[in-house]
């Protein structure tokens, strides 16, 4: 159960960042057409209550045989439009001579963003990875309903199914909860910096 | 000019007592678990929980259980420290 | 081929393309589905087109409009409780009558709340909020010489165990916007005020809550949205979807009740699309009335 939360956490992080770094960059660094149309899209998202598309997604990943799988708990969050739009803003404000530099070397345009996009990246990286790795790490709604089998649950379900009407494991749940308290206090008072960065990105634009 | 030094004093106290009040306040909780993690489960149920260590009924079985019981916190608990030795030790 | 998707053209729609594809397959087709299925009727197997049946039948469901009076009285109070609080605490900490190290406690102490699952945090408030004289909340109104209170069961005492639940989550969180709003204030717009003579309260007033207005619309738009949305922690404190009397369910409580746990899809989904346009209708009225559009006109 532990192991899956982690297990989840770290595949979710980084999924959600390589790709929303890539279109990110996408984003940042060409104009093409229908670019502001992709981008209100972004923006729109950002303001759907996930809740509302929640029976719907249900039943499209049954219909694609993905239930009760990490797949199915991880696919609809890969390209993250908050994450998307963090990334997007911090590029903008990069030099463009870098991409120019890089395309006399020669280097290819997806050669431009590994290799010198990305390194400049690091520090959204990092406010990125935790707000997005705190908001996997306690995820709830979602995975209660896609994950079926006790032995795929991540530790929030796992915790949820020691209460239920017919017997209460509250021995387990209480020592349960705090312990899972423990690693992201720890990480967050390694880098409260990133944390509070991470949380308030949204907001910074307005 | 004195009156205007001292009112400045007397706003920097109660500012500093506001957010200590506030700041335990929303720490208690947590006290309030860690607590509870001495005490059976069934007590807490009926009883509630509160903030004072009952020393008579206080013991460890609860975390005795979580690491013998659920062997998963021990993969995990290491887990979480080697991912944050990578991050501590790549240089950002 | 491998030349085009290596040109210049190309590049941009490679980049972007990961996202259309996610949010084509995971939130349009989604969108329109939900659309589709609020007009039917749906039995395992078997899907009936039945027009808006499904809507009128939505509001003369009297279970219906008690989550929604629950949903529009939870999101009222957290709007009141969640905003003029934290704006004050964000002035507070970003005040230097204060000295540093104290101030990082305090803000620490106030945002852990928020890295706590909901699984966590509704255990130890149902906890705390218990019925008998021991559990904490009782013994703290006890000492105002007050009897003992059932929380949980009663629907005003509920909803002050659902909303404190939420301050204690998210009072650090909107602590954090606007200090992050207070900290972009150039420092100069303050020392300009102060040679022409400016008191400290026609600073805060002229300087520091016209510079805020993008963070506080920011704040207020999630709060709308999460105010409306609130499921997790009522599912939590109640340990489940049922309440007493329904006194905690919530929009999204009875999309949940009506898809997952009675499998009638096309009613649930005609709950969602209402929720939709009511999460919509709000915040666009919202920055219509605070202005935001009409700055994005100017640009």
């Amino acid at each position: 159960m532990v192991f899956n939360s982690v297990f989840l956490t770290v595949l979710q992080v980084v999924g959600t960042l390589l790709i929303s770094a890539f279109v990110a960059y996408g984003f940042a660094a060409y104009e093409f057409r229908f670019k502001n149309f992709f981008f209100v899209i972004v923006l729109l998202i950002m303001s759907v209550p996930f809740e509302m598309l929640m029976l719907p997604l249900y039943v499209q990943i049954n219909d694609m045989g993905l239930s009760d799988s990490y797949a199915a708990v991880l696919l609809p969050f890969l390209a993250n439009a908050m994450t998307i739009f963090f990334f997007r803003q911090y590029l903008v404000g990069m030099p463009k001579e870098i991409i120019e530099a890089g395309r006399i070397d020669g280097a290819t345009e997806y050669g431009i963003f590994f290799k010198l996009i990305m390194p400049i990246m690091k520090p959204s990286f990092a406010a990125m990875a935790i707000l997005n790795g705190m908001n996997s790490w306690n995820n709830f709604l979602w995975p209660l309903l896609v994950l079926r089998s006790s032995d795929k649950y991540t530790l929030p379900i796992g915790l949820n199914t020691l209460v239920t009407p017919y017997g209460n494991n509250y021995d387990l749940l209480i020592v349960g909860s705090f312990f899972s308290v423990l690693p992201i206090l720890v990480l967050f008072l390694c880098f409260q910096k990133y944390f509070i960065e991470g949380m308030t990105a949204g907001a910074v634009k307005g | 000019m004195k009156t205007k030094k001292s009112g400045k004093l007397a706003v920097k106290i109660l500012m500093i007592v506001l957010m200590a009040v506030i700041g335990l306040m929303i720490l208690l909780p947590f006290w309030a678990i860690f607590v509870g993690t001495f005490q059976e489960g069934n007590m807490l149920v009926r009883y509630g929980l509160n903030l004072s260590i009952n020393l008579s009924e206080a013991n460890l079985d609860n975390w005795v259980m979580l690491f013998t019981d659920s062997g998963d916190y021990f993969t995990w608990f290491s887990t979480v420290c080697s991912l944050l030795c990578c991050r501590l030790w790549e240089p950002c | 081929m491998k030349k085009f998707l290596y040109s210049r053209k190309a590049a941009p729609y490679v980049f972007i393309l990961p996202f259309v594809v996610t949010f084509a397959v995971f939130w349009l087709v989604p969108l329109i589905k939900s659309g589709i299925m609020s007009t039917q009727k749906i039995l395992p197997g078997q899907e009936t087109f039945i027009g808006i049946d499904n809507f009128t039948r939505l509001f003369s469901d009297r279970i219906f409009l008690i989550a929604v009076g629950n949903s529009f009285k939870y999101m009222i109070f957290t709007l009141i409780l969640l905003i003029p609080i934290p704006m004050i605490l964000a002035c507070l900490v970003n005040s230097k009558l204060v000295r540093g190290r104290f101030k990082n406690i305090f803000k620490a102490s106030l945002f852990i709340p928020a890295l706590t699952s909901v699984v966590v945090a509704g255990t130890i408030f149902r906890l705390m909020f218990g019925e008998m004289d021991t559990a904490l909340m009782n013994q703290f109104i006890g000492l105002f010489g007050m009897e003992p209170v059932k929380w949980l069961k009663g629907a005003a005492t509920g909803f002050v165990a659902l909303l404190t639940l939420a301050c204690w989550r998210w009072w650090g969180v909107n602590m954090m916007y606007f200090l992050s709003g207070l900290q972009s204030i150039p420092e100069d717009y303050y020392e300009a005020a102060s040679i022409d003579g400016a008191t400290t309260w026609q600073k805060f007033i002229k300087i520091t809550v016209p510079q805020l207005k993008p963070t506080f619309v920011y704040v207020l738009t999630i709060s709308i949205y999460g105010g409306l949305a609130m499921f997790n922690e009522s599912y939590m404190l109640y340990q489940g979807n049922n309440s007493p009397n329904n006194i905690g369910l919530t929009i999204v409580g009875y999309l949940y009740r009506q898809g997952i746990e009675k499998n009638d899809m096309g009613y649930a989904s005609a709950v969602g699309v209402v929720l939709l346009v009511i999460v919509l209708a709000i915040n666009i009225t919202q920055l219509v009335a605070t202005g935001t559009f009409k700055k994005e006109d100017d640009k």
